[in-house]
């Protein structure tokens, strides 16, 4: 399963054969007296959330783990990472079975969730950095050491003593990423790192983590409803939804492949009349005064002939080509694989 | 004019049907103010067992636990007003209520007595039960229970507003429930809480007799257990002074703070 | 040994060092709890001024209990604040935090917040005692020693209680519940209920072990009595490590949970 993959090194990180987990989950009835009924005859449903999923991934690998909510992505990296135990299969992450030996794989992974914060809000990032250094035994000079490394590389001088709530959130990410690094740990999975962050923020995030994945070899293991993450850090994208892997490919190949449709908005410096632009492949989706959206279908039209075609036919004033969301690709995906051969 | 209050009539109701719905860890959250009843019923029953009855200033045992029900009938009906407060001006959600087409105040007074009327049924009901099986019932003058809700209101009116002027004072603190406890506890020791005023002795009962705090938990307390109509204009009066002179503390704190509205974290 | 005293001293710089932020409102809030305190003493200080001697008890007997809660519950509650916390923990995902990190999970959570608010309250006990009590050296000692032994049982209490959670989904208002009741239960004279109630006091709700062994301790050392407070303290907290590791289990396990993000 290396399909166009730029490796460092073969030696296998992650490995997870069969792995599968199903819920017991108590329905939660309304009003008091039902509930009160509930705590001796408990009404349970059993969910399956990850049906039984195999992955492998090497050191040094990029990967990006994505799904639409509900798909088992959290699950599965809870199972990964030592919180959750599974109802069956196997997996080992560097060499450890993560439920069983929690608190040493710990020491040699790193996370970080992009809706939690691991900062001690009203202290400066400098304290919980050296929290983190006691949490995770770090010999204090070594620790001191990778912490000015990655102060610097993190550019945080500024902001190292400045209390965490008066950080913006893409400063406070910074320092998140930062501290899950202090350790030095093989692996990091990130959850949402860029969420709610401004796109000259993102770029700073993203680039960091290149750089921690390219120059020291960690292995990285997203979790992203951004697009924009998954083809910037990410040399290979594994889908997952309703509990089992669709898709476990490289970026180029999904792009390729998946990315069937842009979507243009245009804004015209005259009315928009309403008819169809005359370029096949081209529809409209939208239109209202000088806004028009477009529909390009890039199978029959590659997307800079139609931008071409279009600043020839009309005067644009301004031209916006968006990305499909990763929701309607993996949607798109989805149905795509349930079609019948 | 009437559409204007209507509104705050709403609040209150939809305080008291969200209320509902937490029946249940309303009751649970109650178990405090039953073992509470419990202790002292034990306690007062040892007490009285060989105290002389001059000590009890003409309180009868059951007398003596049915006041306590009705203090705490009182205090635990109250809404936690000051942390609202204090926690709407610190996350910013008070900008929020702002630009909302009413009285920030009376929004929160409306929510209050909404809330409260909830809690005190629980309360009563529980605590009323508990004292009732432990030392049976009293002289309760029954005619006048329209009066005692009235009073009920009234007396939580002047503790919203010495309870939010403390509140608001997260303008400027960063913590207010030390200083909560200080005039909450204040409020208790000197407004006969624990224990019937005429029992303190004689230089503490002198001090707290000035206090307006007899008037916020003591005074209604007793009138519930040793009714007369005279207590009751007794008590409206100073209560009406009170809480305007609360009221207007409050606001004032509010105007000036609102002032001061200050972002925290951008 | 050394890493994990460096362990547990960087979380107390840390605490330390959040609370110092507001340095204003701990001072305010730990003035709070001396009133709350207060109150009470001045409650006992009124009703023995009417009636001198309760079942035994005089106000120093009294006055000797709240002394011991007040450094029992401030010594459990200040330096082990998340005892108290573990539904909410388990509510809002914390726990997760602490499964990632490579440290026992109840040690770390344990360990991990400190609140000023309650060590403040601690200082309450000694003003208190000065003020009002007959105290020879001895005396002072035998308080000390109950009184840590009374936080250990105050604290693995409010463990198993709160394990609750991991059986019974969120557990929050039930465990603050039993808390308060010992809690309560503590602050009054143990003589004054009857020998249904004792026993309870000292079984399902220890307070007996929390206040009324340690005040008899102080009034007259007598050895079985200490070994049996000694006794109740390994006990309790060997059953909160065991009922706690199992429910962490089960928590891990994943099934019959409630609601989970």
């Amino acid at each position: 399963m290396t399909v166009g993959l730029e490796t460092v090194g073969l030696e296998t990180v992650i490995a997870v054969r069969g792995l599968r987990k199903v819920f017991k989950l108590q329905r939660k009835p309304e009003g008091g007296w039902a509930r009160f009924r509930a705590a001796f005859k408990p009404e349970v449903v059993e969910q399956e959330a990850v049906k039984s999923i195999d992955l492998v991934a090497e050191r040094g690998e990029a990967l990006a783990f994505i799904g639409p909510n509900g798909a088992g992505k959290s699950t599965t990296i809870k199972m990964l990472t030592g919180i959750l135990h599974p109802t069956a299969g196997e997996a080992t992450v560097l060499g450890y079975t993560p439920w069983k030996q929690r608190q040493q794989l710990a020491f040699r992974i790193g996370s970080v969730f992009g809706q939690k914060s691991q900062l001690w809000l009203h202290l400066p990032p400098v304290d919980t950095f050296n929290l983190l250094a006691r949490i995770y035994e770090l010999d204090w000079p070594v620790y001191l050491k990778r912490r000015s490394e990655l102060v610097a590389l993190f550019e945080l001088e500024e902001i190292m003593h400045t209390p965490a709530r008066r950080l913006s959130l893409g400063q406070r990410m910074r320092c998140e990423i930062a501290a899950s690094l202090l350790h030095a740990p093989e692996i990091i999975f990130l959850d949402e790192p860029t969420i709610g962050l401004d796109p000259v923020a993102k770029a700073s995030i993203r680039d960091l983590i290149r750089r921690a994945n390219k120059e020291d070899g960690v292995t990285v293991f997203l979790t992203s409803h951004d697009a924009g993450d998954v083809e910037q850090l990410c040399k290979r994208v594994v889908i997952i939804n309703h509990g089992e892997i669709i898709l476990d490919d490289s970026v180029n190949a999904l792009k390729r492949d998946f990315m069937k449709s842009r979507m243009i908005d245009l804004k015209l410096a005259t009315l928009f009349d309403g008819a169809a632009p005359p370029i096949p492949g081209v529809t409209v989706v939208k239109a209202k005064g000088y806004g028009v959206k477009l529909e390009v279908d890039t199978a029959v039209a590659p997307i800079e002939a139609v931008v071409g075609e279009l600043l020839r036919t009309y005067t644009v004033q301004d031209i916006t080509i968006e990305n499909p969301p990763m929701e309607q690709i993996i949607a798109d995906i989805y149905r795509e694989r349930r079609r019948p051969a | 004019m009437s559409k204007r209050w209507l509104k705050y009539l709403e609040v209150a109701r939809v305080a008291v049907r969200s209320r509902v719905a937490y029946l249940w860890d309303q009751l649970l959250s109650n178990v405090t103010l039953v073992i509470i009843m419990f202790v002292f019923v034990q306690l007062w029953k040892v007490t009285y067992a060989y105290g002389n009855v001059d000590a009890f200033a003409g309180y009868s045992l059951p007398e003596m636990i049915w006041y306590l029900v009705a203090t705490e009938a009182i205090v635990m009906s109250m809404p936690r007003i000051h942390a609202t407060l204090e926690q709407e001006v610190k996350d910013g959600d008070l900008a929020l209520r702002l630009n909302k087409p009413y009285n920030y105040l009376l929004f929160h007074y409306s929510q209050f007595i909404g809330e409260g009327l909830f809690k005190l049924a629980t309360v009563l009901a529980l605590g009323g039960l508990t004292a009732y099986l432990l030392v049976g019932g009293f002289a309760f003058y029954w005619p006048a229970l329209p009066v005692f809700l009235l009073l009920w209101v009234t007396t939580q009116t002047v503790n919203f507003f010495y309870s939010a002027s403390v509140g608001l004072l997260a303008f400027w603190m960063e913590e207010v429930s030390g200083v909560y406890l200080l005039f909450d506890r204040f409020k208790w020791i000197l407004g006969g809480m624990l224990l019937p005023l005429e029992i303190y002795p004689p230089a503490v009962r002198r001090v707290a007799e000035v206090l307006p705090f007899r008037y916020m938990i003591a005074g209604p307390a007793r009138l519930f257990v040793k009714f007369t109509w005279d207590g009751v204009w007794q008590l409206l009066g100073p209560q009406l002074v009170w809480g305007l002179a609360f009221g207007a503390v409050c606001t004032a704190i509010y105007r000036l703070g609102v002032r001061r509205v200050d972002v925290n974290g951008g | 040994m050394a890493k994990f005293f460096a362990f547990v001293g960087a979380y107390l710089k840390v605490n330390l060092a959040a609370a110092l932020e507001y340095r204003a409102s701990a001072v305010s809030q730990v003035l709070g709890m001396f009133i709350n305190d207060g109150l009470w003493v001045m409650f006992w200080m009124l009703y023995f001024t009417k009636f001198p001697v309760i079942r035994g008890w005089t106000l120093e007997d009294v006055v000797v209990m709240w002394a011991v809660v007040t450094v029992s519950v401030g010594l459990a509650m200040g330096l082990t604040f998340n005892a108290r916390r573990i539904p909410e923990l388990v509510a809002q995902g914390q726990l997760d935090y602490y499964l990632t990190l490579p440290k026992d999970v109840l040690l770390h959570l344990l360990v991990s917040r400190i609140s000023i608010f309650n060590l403040g309250d601690m200082l309450f006990g000694p003003v208190v005692l000065v003020l009002l009590v007959k105290l020879t050296w001895a005396r002072v000692a035998v308080f000390l020693v109950a009184s840590v032994l009374a936080a250990i049982i105050m604290m693995a209490f409010s463990v198993l209680t709160g394990s609750l959670t991991f059986y019974m989904g969120n557990s929050e208002t039930l465990s603050a519940q039993l808390f308060n009741t010992v809690l309560h239960f503590s602050t009054y004279p143990a003589p004054i209920f009857d020998t249904g109630v004792k026993v309870v006091l000292f079984t399902l709700i220890p307070a007996g072990f929390i206040s009324t062994v340690p005040v008899e301790l102080v009034r007259e050392f007598h050895w079985m009595q200490f070994l049996e407070l000694l006794g109740a303290a390994a006990l309790f907290s060997g059953l909160a490590v065991v009922v706690f590791r199992h429910g962490l289990k089960r928590y891990e396990s994943g099934n019959l949970m409630m609601m989970r993000s």
